[in-house]
Parts: structure tokens; C-alpha cells; sequence
């Protein structure tokens, strides 16, 4: 058993040592530099991990052979992580990444909790790995590099914002699944084989709000904020015109961990109209309840989800929210097209998207890729001003876009 | 909008469990061998420090399932709870087996602070059984992350 564990050590060795050379190697925009620094550290932990179990080995101890199995195991699945997870971003690197690295990097300035995350993004469907040492957003390739559904990646922010406040969320979340289990409790309990069955369907569906309250809660960090941008993103992004949009059969809601998309609409929708935005939400509530009914459906959500949970959620929601606090989008970044301070976020210019999105979609993308492209390469050109990059970044493209708008969209 | 965020904080949670498992039975065993460990002691205590705490998250968990009259577990994580009826389940199944399922996990808190050498063997025990089961639950994490071929 000990040369086969020191043979895994040392081919686990040489794994680390092609991956620590590949990213070397990999050229990455200078917005990934501190990530790829990052995964290097992670790389050089797992060799040190592996010569400690060597010198384990050396010590010729039988006892320990167990623990040392245990820690190879440990390393193997780290090793792999990093080669099929975390060294994507850099290996995968190009570009284009910039627009989406500077929304994240922004999203994590912006918010003293996780500003020492350094940003980074791999390819494929919406997601976020919260790594604790670096988290990883995943985005989709046509989406990553156009400004339409960069207010997503405020939905995944809220996950991170989740495990950053771990302990407070789950004791919220906690009395949200207890309050699901008194609604769904009858008034006298039977003791028999259908009570029991009875209790595990609770279970289930106890469980089942745990996933749910974590994915209503970001959506709602999203639109507070986004704003209005986040429900349009939202609302176009999740609408595939599927029947699965509006209704999962109970095998499908059962330990589901998204709420089905009609639900969270529901709520977003709720919220917006809270907020003082009801031509918005009715806009896009009547675009969803159209769709239902073009399909025949209406809302049942087969006993995962009652009328009377609506307060109980909305509540948690406030709270969870007043716990991590999230950046909340100002008045004057979702409404109107001005210009001309120095600290101009990219709320604004995400709010101004869709709002010219939503007058011209015809047009939209054609005008989209030729202000990105400018402002890239304004923003290559340098910028000497003492604000963060991701700030001169998104001033740099609203500027542009400013310029221009009005001329192209009326031609 | 995947849900690969339940999956990474498991897995690290899970990870950071058993490599503070493995650095106290280390530590345990070459003490008790009189053999010099390579591991510095503040990073031994480091160890302990962390798993105490995962104890203690993993008791309020179990009693959670025990208080429960109907059989629903409420309050944390479910995959923290399927766990707890494991450890559960377990402790029915295999109570003549493991200390660890027969006493309580107070004692394990005891035993992880103990600088008695004849606590050790006793140490070691509890800390075996209890890395079998949490390596057994956290397949699901590393399924989840790495997928399988």
C-alpha cells in the first residue's frame, strides 16, 4: 500500500506540475492577473499537500497509511477541481472576458464583504462557484460578451453573498422552512402509514423550500441591484416558451432547486411593484400570464407552494436582504438617459440597455458590438484618471454609447 | 442558473472536515508511536479548532432530527440533515460496533481536547468512524462538481 500511494503522490505530482506550467504560460487580460495568481497559490498548496504526504510515507508508520490514503484522496479530487474547474477561466481566456470581468469585479468593489475576490468567469450556463478561495461565475458565450444579461451575474453575486453570511442565512432560512411546515401540517395527526407518508412529502417539500428561498433571495439581491434592467434580463432570459416555465410535475418540484420560473416572477414582480415600478411589473407579469394562457395553463404548484406562504416569504426575503445588504440601485440609475458625472456606475448604462433594447430590438445588437468595440479600444488607449478601472471601463462605453444612440436609432 | 452553489459549499465544508480529521489522527497515532510529526503543532490545533466547531454544527443538527415528533428536520442545510440520519441510522444499525455511534459526540469534543495519551487510542477510533461516514456522504458533492466517466 505505501508504493502505491507514494506512486499516486508522485503522479498527482506531475499532474499539479503541468497545470502550474499551463497557466503560467496562459495570456490572460490584466483584469484576471490577480485570479490566476490565485489558482497559482492553490496549485503550490496542492504540492506541499503532496510532499507532506511523502514525507508521511517516509516515516514508515503502518498506522498512518489510512489517514495518508484519505488526504491522497483529498488532494485528488482538489487536483481535479482546479484542472476541470478552476483553471478554466485562464486556460479558456480571451478579450473579450473584459466586459464580464469588470461587471464582476465591479459587483465584488462594490460590496467591502467580497472585495477581495478577484474576478473571474468560466463558459457555460448561469451558475457561480463560491469557492472560498476564489468563486467562479459561469456565463454563456453570447451572453458574456454583450451588456443584455450582464444583470444576471448580480443573481449569482447573491449566492456569494449567501455563504458570505452563511450562519445568518440559514437561521432565516431555517424559520421560512418552519413556517412551510406549520402551513402544510394538519390540525390533528393520525398515527398511521399515511401519516407517515404524509410527513415525508412535508419533508420533501421542507427541503425542497430550502433551495428555493436561497434562489428567491438572489433574485431578489438582482433587482435591488439592478433594478428594472435585472427584471428585464430576468423575464427574457428565463422565458424559453417552455410548458416547464409555468408547471413542474410534484417528481420535478420535489428537491428542485430552482422554484419554477412563473413563481419567481410572481415575487419579482411583487417586488418590483413594492418599489414603485407597477407598470413594469404588470408589463411583465401580463407578458407571462399571456404566454400561460396561449399554452392553457394556470398556476398550481401542487402543494410546493400556497397562496397563504406569500407573506411569510416576502418577509424573509426583507430580512435576508437587510442582513447582507446588498448595493441598491439610486433613482437616477434606471430612469432617464443622462450623462456627465465621474462616477458613473454600470447600473446606469445596464438600465439604458434595455431600455434602448426594448424600443429597437431590431436594431439592438448591430449597435451593441460597434460601441463595445470602440470602447474597448478607447479603454486600451488608457485612461489616467485615479477611478477604478471597472468605473473608467463602464464610463468609457456609456460615453460612447451616449454619443451615438440618438443619431443611429433615429436613422 | 445551475445549482453548482449547493454542491461547492458542501464539497469545502466536507473537505475541510476530513482533512481536519486526518491531521488529528495523524498527530494522534506518531504521538502515540513517539514518532516526530512533520505537521507543526499550531497546525494540529488549527485542526481540532475546526472540527469542534463542525461537531458542534452536526449535534444542533441531530437534535433537530430527534425534537422533530413528526419526523421532519428542519433548521439547516438538508444535505447537513441527511447526514444527521445517517449518523442516525447508523447509530441503530451499528451500536456495537463504534464508539463513535454509541457515545455521544460530547465525548468526541472531550476526547479532541484530552492531553491524556491513554485517550488516544479511543481518539483515533472515533475519528476513523466518523471520516467513513462523512467520505461517504460527500460523493454526492464531488459527483455533483467533477461529474462522473
Amino acid at each position: 500500500m505505501r508504493e502505491i500511494l507514494r506512486r499516486r503522490n508522485l503522479e498527482l505530482r506531475n499532474v499539479v506540475e503541468v497545470l502550474i506550467e499551463s497557466i503560467e504560460l496562459a495570456q490572460v487580460p490584466s483584469e484576471l492577473i490577480p485570479y490566476k495568481e490565485r489558482i497559482l497559490n492553490v496549485c503550490k498548496h496542492c504540492l506541499r499537500e503532496i510532499d507532506l504526504q511523502i514525507s508521511f510515507l517516509l516515516l514508515d508508520q503502518q498506522d498512518i497509511l489510512e489517514d495518508i490514503l484519505s488526504n491522497t484522496n483529498q488532494i485528488t479530487e482538489m487536483v481535479r477541481i482546479v484542472s476541470a474547474v478552476l483553471a478554466i477561466p485562464i486556460l479558456r481566456a480571451s478579450p473579450s472576458d473584459r466586459l464580464s470581468l469588470h461587471t464582476i469585479c465591479w459587483l465584488h468593489q462594490e460590496h467591502s464583504i467580497t472585495s477581495q475576490y478577484p474576478p473571474a468567469f468560466s463558459s457555460g450556463s448561469f451558475a457561480i462557484y463560491p469557492f472560498e478561495f476564489a468563486p467562479i461565475y459561469v456565463i454563456p458565450t453570447v451572453e458574456q460578451n454583450g451588456l443584455l444579461y450582464q444583470p444576471l451575474l448580480f443573481h449569482e453575486f447573491g449566492h456569494l453573498l449567501y455563504k458570505c453570511h452563511r450562519p445568518e442565512m440559514e437561521d432565516l432560512v431555517s424559520d421560512l422552512r418552519q413556517d412551510v411546515i406549520d402551513l402544510l401540517r394538519p390540525v390533528s395527526q393520525r398515527n398511521d402509514r399515511f401519516a407517515e407518508r404524509q410527513a415525508k412529502r412535508r419533508q420533501r417539500i421542507a427541503d425542497t423550500w430550502y433551495n428555493w428561498a436561497q434562489e428567491l433571495f438572489c433574485d431578489a439581491v438582482g433587482f435591488e441591484i439592478g433594478g428594472p434592467c435585472f427584471i428585464y434580463a430576468f423575464s427574457s432570459y428565463l422565458c424559453s416558451l417552455s410548458e416547464t416555465d409555468f408547471r413542474r410535475q410534484p417528481p420535478d418540484l420535489s428537491n428542485s432547486s430552482h422554484p419554477v420560473s412563473w413563481l419567481r416572477v410572481r415575487f419579482l414582480t411583487e417586488r418590483a411593484r413594492r418599489r414603485g415600478f407597477s407598470e413594469l411589473a404588470a408589463i411583465i407579469w401580463n407578458e407571462w400570464s399571456m404566454t400561460a394562457t396561449t399554452m392553457g395553463l394556470t398556476e398550481d404548484y401542487y402543494g410546493f407552494y400556497h397562496e397563504s406562504l406569500s407573506e411569510p416569504v416576502i418577509e424573509t426575503l426583507d430580512r435576508m436582504l437587510v442582513e447582507v445588504h446588498p448595493r441598491e440601485f439610486i433613482e437616477s440609475e434606471v430612469t432617464g438617459i443622462t450623462w456627465g458625472a465621474a462616477n458613473e456606475s454600470p447600473i446606469k448604462l445596464l438600465n439604458w440597455v434595455w431600455q434602448v433594447y426594448t424600443k429597437h430590438p431590431e436594431k439592438y445588437i448591430a449597435w451593441e458590438s460597434k460601441q463595445l468595440k470602440q470602447s474597448l479600444e478607447a479603454f486600451d488607449n488608457g485612461n489616467s484618471g485615479n477611478e477604478p478601472e471597472s468605473n473608467r471601463f463602464f464610463q468609457s462605453v456609456l460615453e460612447h454609447m451616449r454619443n451615438t444612440t440618438d443619431l443611429e436609432m433615429s436613422s | 442558473m445551475n445549482h453548482e452553489w449547493l454542491s461547492t459549499s458542501s464539497f469545502e465544508q466536507m473537505n475541510e472536515v476530513i482533512s481536519a480529521i486526518n491531521t488529528i489522527s495523524i498527530d494522534a497515532k506518531l504521538t502515540l508511536a513517539g514518532v516526530s510529526n512533520p505537521i507543526s503543532s499550531g497546525a494540529v490545533e488549527e485542526a481540532k479548532e475546526r472540527l469542534n466547531h463542525f461537531i458542534d454544527l452536526f449535534q444542533s443538527t441531530i437534535q433537530r432530527c430527534r425534537h422533530e415528533g413528526d419526523g421532519t428536520i428542519l433548521g439547516a442545510d438538508p444535505r447537513l440533515g441527511r447526514l444527521a440520519l445517517r449518523y442516525l441510522s447508523a447509530r441503530n444499525r451499528l451500536s456495537s460496533q463504534s464508539a463513535f455511534y454509541t457515545a455521544s459526540l460530547d465525548n468526541l469534543k472531550r476526547l479532541i481536547e484530552s492531553d491524556k495519551r491513554e485517550d488516544l487510542p479511543e481518539l483515533i477510533q472515533y475519528l476513523s468512524a466518523m471520516r467513513s461516514l462523512v467520505e461517504q456522504h460527500s460523493y454526492t458533492d464531488v459527483t455533483d462538481l467533477l461529474g462522473e466517466i
